[in-house]
């Protein structure tokens, strides 16, 4: 796959014409009577007023579009975090990780709302009022972002569903153990007089505690899971649905064509009817003013 | 060796190169070549967030974007480059050509571009239309770019845009091959000294010729096989080509009776579109097969996603909503396509017709087969394009047996109310591809030794009457990898250049690897695509690849338009 640069050969031409032309512009300059005397900023036109040429300011878009990357980037980052807080948290340990799992809820929500300001970044982009190509462009972006922004939360979705099916197995496997448990306790505790000693209740109530955090971490999880499946609803409709023929680029940029050529149609049509419109109410406030004129021509008369 | 892959490195390499928001500018002929190979979401997730024709006045001023230019090197694709220079409605601008620059192009955008706005010129030669991994065309459509100059020789212009487009496929694939022509084609050789000419005179791009390449280019002329564009071809592709029509991908159902508002027009890719790449050289009983599967698997999953009831059931309908959207709109497409076919099949008697066309061209029976013509010609149902196209499978297999009854067949089809025009296409194909203008047995009736394979083959009984025929394109290939008939080949399919002979395979088992360029002037058939692709499959193991090219792709109603506008008597 050979390809061949000829940038350098392009410069080097470039270079000699510049010279040419640099060298002719001097020229002129120097034999100016005012040369000296000419602005750096200020220029006037042929009627003398003051000209100062403002540089295009980019549309707000692609201020959008920068934040919007380093949103991502950003997501970026904490899902790779999370997902070794995953790792490291299913693993079996003793010690105590209500830390960890308050970590990874308070960075599970960070994720979550990210994305919704993401999706929220999106859908400004079309709240613009702009014309002709600039339009084309920001609906291109918003179908362009917003595939992205699906891309990632879908991984993520993926990722935290995994996440939580194994927390929910451990949890099964605990409660089965903890029932084994429990039937061994009873047997145990049959035998010796039904009860249970204060070391055995602590035990018991430790259990349930674990239990109970570890459904409210699952629930926060499920939270989060059903709060991006919204976002991922709204973004769905703004994608280019692959392998049709808005896929194509020769179908878009013909409508584009096409498109901006009706537009322009459309444009002249309602300024023709515009012009119509003007022109009417003339002929018919004329009409009253000589109905009435006529009218007090009667009355002088009478 | 894959084409697809080729052109996708180039449009990925132009688009990937420059980072930031971009607009992409294209031309009149790169828009289709990109199409082919690239879509709109794949632009879009690159931050190509604007494409349009270079040509297109109307385009607004967006100086906070990139400009990509990916243009052919002409005159008025020049010209617009520098209307743009003059006044740069964007910001930076990266151009990148598909063919070799002439300096004085160079020159010129360099002279123009006073606002030094230009920071890159490339070329990328990405100058061909990628149909498949295996197939390519020039883009020479019959109705804009003539092929024929008079007679058979070349028009100027399509044997430069042949030359540039076979050079920039050689290129990206660095290949430097030895090029061989079909001996009695003035066409083949021409374009294969224009070739050698070009890769000698820019050969720090080609390389220097190493002398043990094992790329050939094969340079055939249809005129040499005039009867496999004549044919029904009856797998998926062919079928789409020959009876509605595939232009670029695209296939336009406004014609079709039954399609629905939103599918007016569909388009087929085989990297897209996993169906059809599994069915694309199925033949239609399979595809009927196939097809059937593909709905009920749909059906299952239908079923699976009205089932919601819990939360996780909700969950997985969202994870797989997308696949699923598009696999519903897979499904409805294919299906449309399947209904249309079928319902042209028979409402063209189509069946009845490929019986004939295929025993006409692989049987040698003269009498029956002129009893069956008669009886299909005095038949009203059948088209009669169709009845015209059996005559002239007709005329050219027995055009020297003797008691050849063209003539009175060409009366038959007047009396039968056939166009005068249709059947003057008769003449026309025989002036174009008869007996005296081919060099090749394709009927294997010319000598006794091919005669008594024929008849064997004819023994050994078919699978299917309606896919007997094998495109000559095969049999040629498949002697040519197995280096049988050394002598007989080398004398049809001379090397350019004496100097590098063709080494040749000692055994059977010893195939050597081997890339085979096959570019047939005069337009290829999607049928003569599955030959090569058969091959490929075949030999995957031998390490020889085949890739197959042409100025454009034909079905039998566009080659027979083009003959008829050059060798009309």
């Amino acid at each position: 796959m050979a390809t061949r640069s000829r940038t350098f050969l392009f410069v080097q031409y470039r270079n000699s014409f510049g010279h040419l032309q640099r060298r002719r512009r001097t020229q002129a300059a120097d034999t100016g009577p005012n040369a000296e005397e000419e602005g750096l900023i200020e220029r006037t036109n042929e009627e003398g007023e003051l000209v100062i040429e403002l540089a295009h300011l980019p549309p707000r878009w692609v201020d959008l579009v920068g934040d919007f990357n380093q949103q991502l980037d950003d997501i970026t980052s904490k899902t790779r975090k999370l997902e070794e807080l995953h790792k490291k948290h299913l693993l079996p340990g003793f010690d105590d990780r209500s830390g960890e799992e308050r970590e990874i809820r308070l960075l599970t929500q960070d994720i979550t709302t990210q994305f919704q300001s993401c999706g929220e970044l999106v859908r400004s982009v079309a709240q613009q009022q702009v014309f002709g190509q600039e339009q084309t462009v920001g609906r291109n972006i918003q179908a362009s972002l917003a595939q992205r922004l699906q891309e990632k939360s879908q991984a993520f979705r993926k990722a935290q569903s995994a996440y939580m099916h194994r927390l929910s197995l451990r949890k099964d496997i605990n409660s089965d153990v903890f029932a084994v448990d429990a039937d061994h306790e009873r047997a145990v505790s049959r035998k010796f007089d039904m009860t249970l000693s204060d070391e055995q209740l602590m035990a018991v109530e430790a259990n349930e505690a674990v239990i109970s955090q570890r459904e409210g971490e699952i629930s926060a999880i499920h939270q989060s899971i059903v709060e991006l499946a919204a976002v991922f609803g709204q973004m769905q409709e703004m994608i280019i649905d692959q392998g049709t023929l808005l896929d194509r680029i020769d179908y878009n940029v013909e409508t584009a064509v096409v498109k901006i050529a009706a537009g322009a149609d459309e444009l002249e049509e309602a300024d023709r009817q515009q012009k119509d419109a003007v022109a009417n109410k003339c002929i018919v406030a004329l009409g009253v003013v000589v109905i009435i004129l006529v009218v007090i021509l009667l009355l002088k008369w009478l | 060796m894959d084409v697809l892959k080729a052109a996708q490195y180039y449009i990925n390499r132009i688009i990937t190169d420059t980072s930031g928001m971009k607009v992409l500018l294209l031309d009149r002929e790169t828009t289709p070549m990109i199409s082919l190979v690239s879509t709109q979401s794949y632009l879009l997730s690159k931050e190509v967030f604007l494409v349009d024709r270079i040509e297109n006045q109307q385009r607004d001023t967006m100086r906070h974007l990139k400009c990509i230019c990916f243009v052919r090197p002409t005159n008025a694709s020049i010209q617009a480059l520098i209307d743009e220079l003059r006044s740069p409605k964007y910001g930076d601008y990266y151009i990148y050509f598909s063919n070799i620059l002439k300096k004085s192009m160079i020159e010129l955008l360099a002279e123009n571009d006073e606002n030094e706005v230009v920071r890159e010129v490339q070329e990328f030669y990405a100058d061909f239309y990628a149909v498949t991994s295996n197939l390519f065309h020039i883009g020479l459509v019959p109705a804009q770019h003539p092929l024929f100059g008079e007679g058979h020789s070349w028009n100027p212009g399509a044997l430069a845009r042949t030359v540039q487009g076979l050079s920039a496929l050689l290129l990206s694939m660095k290949k430097r091959p030895i090029v061989r022509y079909e001996r009695n084609s003035a066409m083949a050789l021409k374009l294969g000294q224009e070739l050698e000419y070009l890769m000698n005179h820019e050969a720090n791009l080609f390389g220097t010729q190493a002398a043990s390449t094992t790329t050939q280019l094969l340079l055939l002329d249809r005129k040499n096989d005039p009867v496999t564009p004549l044919l029904t071809h009856w797998t998926y592709h062919a079928m789409l080509h020959e009876l509605i029509g595939i232009n670029n991908g695209r296939i336009d159902l406004s014609q079709v009776p039954d399609a629905r508002g939103e599918v007016k027009e569909v388009m087929i890719s085989q990297d897209q579109d996993s169906f059809f790449k599994q069915a694309q050289f199925l033949n239609f009983g399979d595809l009927g097969v196939s097809v059937k599967e593909f709905v009920d698997s749909y059906q299952a999953k239908t079923q699976s996603h009205h089932r919601i009831e819990s939360i996780s059931d909700m969950k997985r309908f969202v994870e797989t909503y997308p696949e699923f959207r598009k696999l519903s709109g897979n499904v409805s497409k294919h299906v449309t396509l399947i209904g249309e076919l079928s319902r042209l099949v028979s409402a063209r008697h189509l069946l009845a017709v490929s019986e004939l066309e295929q025993s006409l061209a692989c049987n040698e029976q003269h009498s029956t087969d002129l009893k069956a013509l008669r009886a299909l010609i005095a038949d009203a149902r059948i088209l009669p394009e169709n009845k015209v196209r059996c005559v002239l499978l007709y005329a050219l297999r027995y055009e020297r047996a003797p008691g050849n009854a063209t003539a009175e067949l060409k009366q038959l089809l007047s009396s039968h109310g056939v166009d005068a025009d249709m059947v003057a296409t008769i003449d026309v194909v025989l002036r174009y591809g008869g007996a005296r203008e081919r060099q090749s047995d394709i009927f294997q009736n010319e000598n006794i030794f091919s005669r008594g394979r024929n008849i064997f083959k004819g023994l050994q009984g078919t699978e299917n009457v309606y896919t007997q025929h094998t495109p000559a394109l095969a049999e040629t290939l498949e002697q040519l990898v197995r280096g049988r008939q050394v002598q007989h080949w080398q004398e049809r399919l001379p090397a350019l250049d004496p100097a590098t002979a063709v080494q040749v395979p000692t055994s059977e088992m010893g195939l050597r690897s081997q890339d085979i360029i096959v570019f047939v002037i005069g337009g290829a058939t999607l049928d003569e695509e599955m030959a090569v692709a058969r091959l490929n499959s075949k030999l995957a193991a031998q390490n020889v690849r085949i890739v197959l090219g042409s100025t454009c792709i034909h079905n039998s109603q566009t080659f027979l338009n083009e003959l008829s506008a050059t060798f009309f008597p």
